[in-house]
C-alpha cells in the first residue's frame, strides 16, 4: 500500500485535483455511454411494445367477430 | 476450422441470432468490466509505486492509455465493419459500424481530456502540442466527420455506405497522419518529457495497466453490443421474432 | 477514353465561360491571406516566419471552397447516370474530374502564390520551395477533396460537411508542405519534404479515384 491514510490517498501528493478530475470526467463519459443506449432501448420497447399489443388486440377482436358471425 | 469461421460469419449476419446470443452476454460482460475496473484501479491507485519523476499524477495512465488504445482500435473495427458491409452487403456490419462511431469518439475524448489534465502537472499547461495528443485530436476529428456524414445523408443505405467509404479512406490516412504529426513534433520539440514513454516500467505499475487495458476492451464490447441491440430492435421491429420477444409483449423492461 | 477526354474538355469550357468558378477561390485566397497581417502583426520579420504556413492554410481553404461544386451539377442534371450507363470506368472519370479541378483551382493558386509571398515578406530563398510544394501538394488536395465532394454531392448544404470530412485528411500535406517552405526560407534542404509530398501524390492518384467512384454510385440510389 502506497498511502497511509484516506486523506493522503485523496491528496495524491499534491496531484489529487488532476488525478480525480481525470477519473471523474472519464467516469462521466462512460456512464453517459451506458445510460443513453439503455434509455433508447426503454423508449424503443415502450413505443414498439404498445404498437405490438395494439395490433394483437385488434387481431383478437377481429378473430372474435369472425367466430361470432360463424355462430350466427 | 475455415468451415467453422464461415458458419460463424453467416450466423453473425443474422440479427436474431446476435440478439439472442448477446442477451446472455450482457450480464457477464458487465460483471467482468466492473470486477476488472475495481481490481485494476485498486492495484493502480493504491498499490503501484509513485513515478520518480511525475509523482502520483502518473496514475492517470490507467485511464489515459487504455482509452487511447481502444479509440484507435475502434476506428479500425468501424472501417472493417464498413468494408464487410460494402463487399458482402451484410446489414449487421453496417449497424455495428454505426454503433461503434459514437463510442470510439467517446474514448477518444476521454484520452484527450485525461491527456490534457495530465499535462498540467507535467508540463505546466493544460494543452501542449505533443505528438500523441495531436494525433488523438485528429482521430477525434475523423470520428466527427464519420458521424456528421451518417447524420447528413438521408437514405439509410447510402448513409451506411458513405460512412464506410469515409472510414476506409480515414483508415488509410491514419498511419500517414500519425507519422507526419510525429515528424512535425520532433521538428518543434515543445515537450521534452513524454507522458507515457517509459524505458521500462516497474511490474507493479505494468500489471494494473494491462488489467485496465483488457477491462476497457471488455467495456467497449459491452457498449457496442448495447447500441447494436438497439439498432436491431429498431430495424427489425416489423419482424415477428421481435414482436414475439417477452419484453415487447409483457410490460416487462 | 473519348468520354473522359470529352468530360475534361466540357468542364474546362464551362470553367472558361463561367470565370467565377476559378476566379472566386483565387480572390478568397488573396483575402484570407491578407487577414493575417491585419489580425496578428504586420512586422515583416514576424510575417516572414509564418508566411509559408499562412499561404498554405489559405490555399487549403480556397481549395475546399471550390470543391463543393465539383459533382453537384453532374448529380442534379443526370450527367452521372449517363456516365454509369456509358460503361466507361468511373475510376478514370473521377481522376479526370480531379484533374480539371486542379487545373481550375490548384494551378491558379500556385501561380498567384508569389504575389502573396511578396505581401507576406516571404524570404527570397523560399519562393522556389513554395512553388514546388504548391505544385506537388495542391493536386493531393484536389484528389482527396474529390472523395469528399463525391460523398456529399447529394447532401443539402454539403459545403460545410465537406470541410469537416476532409480537413483532418489534409493535415499531412499541410505539415510537409509548410515545413518545406519554412526550411527553404532558412536556406536548408527541403527535398525530403517535397519527396514525401510526391509519395503522397502517387498514393492518392492510385487510391482516391476508387473511393470517389464508390461514393459517386451512392448518389444514384437517392
Amino acid at each position: 500500500m502506497e498511502f497511509h491514510s484516506v486523506g493522503e490517498f485523496l491528496a495524491m501528493g499534491r496531484h489529487g485535483l488532476y488525478v480525480w478530475l481525470s477519473y471523474g470526467l472519464s467516469a462521466l463519459v462512460i456512464i453517459a455511454n451506458l445510460v443513453l443506449p439503455m434509455w433508447q432501448r426503454r423508449r424503443l420497447i415502450r413505443e414498439q411494445g404498445q404498437r405490438v399489443r395494439r395490433d394483437r388486440r385488434g387481431q383478437a377482436a377481429a378473430d372474435r367477430t369472425v367466430v361470432n358471425e360463424e355462430k350466427n | 476450422m475455415w468451415q467453422w469461421i464461415v458458419r460463424l460469419y453467416h450466423r453473425l449476419g443474422s440479427p436474431k441470432w446476435f440478439y439472442e446470443l448477446t442477451s446472455k452476454w450482457i450480464f457477464w460482460l458487465a460483471l467482468l468490466s466492473v470486477v476488472g475496473c475495481v481490481v485494476g484501479l485498486v492495484l493502480g491507485l493504491l498499490y503501484a509505486p509513485a513515478d520518480y519523476q511525475q509523482g502520483n499524477s502518473f496514475r492517470i495512465i490507467y485511464i489515459h492509455v487504455p482509452a487511447a488504445l481502444v479509440a484507435q482500435s475502434a476506428f479500425i473495427m468501424m472501417a472493417v465493419a464498413g468494408a464487410v458491409f460494402l463487399i458482402w452487403k451484410m446489414k449487421m456490419a453496417a449497424w455495428v459500424a454505426r454503433a461503434i462511431a459514437p463510442i470510439g469518439a467517446s474514448f477518444c475524448l476521454i484520452a484527450l481530456l485525461t491527456g490534457a489534465i495530465w499535462g498540467k502537472p507535467t508540463w505546466g499547461t493544460w494543452w501542449v502540442w505533443d505528438a500523441r495528443l495531436t494525433s488523438m485530436l485528429l482521430l477525434l476529428f475523423l470520428y466527427f466527420g464519420v458521424m456528421a456524414l451518417q447524420r447528413a445523408i438521408e437514405s439509410e443505405e447510402a448513409s451506411h455506405k458513405g460512412a464506410a467509404i469515409l472510414a476506409l479512406v480515414g483508415l488509410v490516412n491514419i498511419p500517414i497522419i500519425k507519422y507526419s504529426v510525429e515528424w512535425w513534433n520532433t521538428l518543434h520539440q515543445p515537450a521534452t518529457l513524454k507522458l507515457t514513454e517509459k524505458p521500462s516500467m516497474h511490474p507493479d505499475m505494468l500489471l494494473p495497466l494491462l488489467i485496465m487495458i483488457l477491462t476497457t476492451y471488455v467495456l467497449f464490447a459491452l457498449l457496442v453490443i448495447l447500441r447494436t441491440r438497439n439498432e436491431i430492435l429498431w430495424h427489425e421491429r416489423k419482424r415477428s421474432w421481435v414482436q414475439a420477444l417477452p419484453e415487447m409483449l409483457g410490460g416487462g423492461r | 477514353m473519348s468520354l473522359v477526354m470529352a468530360t475534361i474538355k466540357r468542364d474546362l469550357l464551362l470553367a472558361g465561360r463561367n470565370p467565377g468558378e476559378w476566379l472566386n477561390p483565387l480572390m478568397f485566397f488573396l483575402m484570407v491571406v491578407a487577414m493575417f497581417p491585419l489580425a496578428v502583426d504586420p512586422d515583416p520579420e514576424f510575417l516572414s516566419r509564418i508566411a509559408g504556413g499562412v499561404i498554405w492554410v489559405g490555399a487549403l481553404l480556397a481549395t475546399l471552397l471550390s470543391l463543393d461544386a465539383l459533382y453537384k451539377a453532374d448529380v442534379e442534371d443526370g450527367t452521372l447516370e449517363q456516365w454509369l450507363a456509358s460503361g466507361e470506368s468511373l475510376y478514370m472519370l473521377a481522376l479526370a474530374k480531379a484533374l480539371v479541378h486542379w487545373l481550375c483551382s490548384g494551378l491558379p493558386l500556385t501561380l498567384m502564390a508569389p504575389v502573396l509571398g511578396l505581401m507576406m515578406a516571404l524570404p527570397d530563398d523560399a519562393y522556389i520551395g513554395m512553388l514546388l510544394s504548391l505544385a506537388v501538394g495542391t493536386p493531393i488536395l484536389s484528389l482527396l477533396g474529390s472523395v469528399g465532394a463525391a460523398l456529399t454531392a447529394g447532401v443539402r448544404s454539403g459545403g460545410l460537411l465537406l470541410s469537416l470530412l476532409i480537413l483532418p485528411m489534409y493535415v499531412p500535406v499541410l505539415i510537409f508542405a509548410a515545413s518545406a517552405v519554412y526550411h527553404a526560407g532558412l536556406g536548408m534542404a527541403y527535398n525530403g519534404q517535397i519527396g514525401f509530398l510526391g509519395a503522397m501524390l502517387a498514393l492518392s492518384v492510385c487510391l482516391t479515384p476508387f473511393a470517389s467512384a464508390a461514393a459517386l454510385k451512392l448518389n444514384l440510389s437517392r
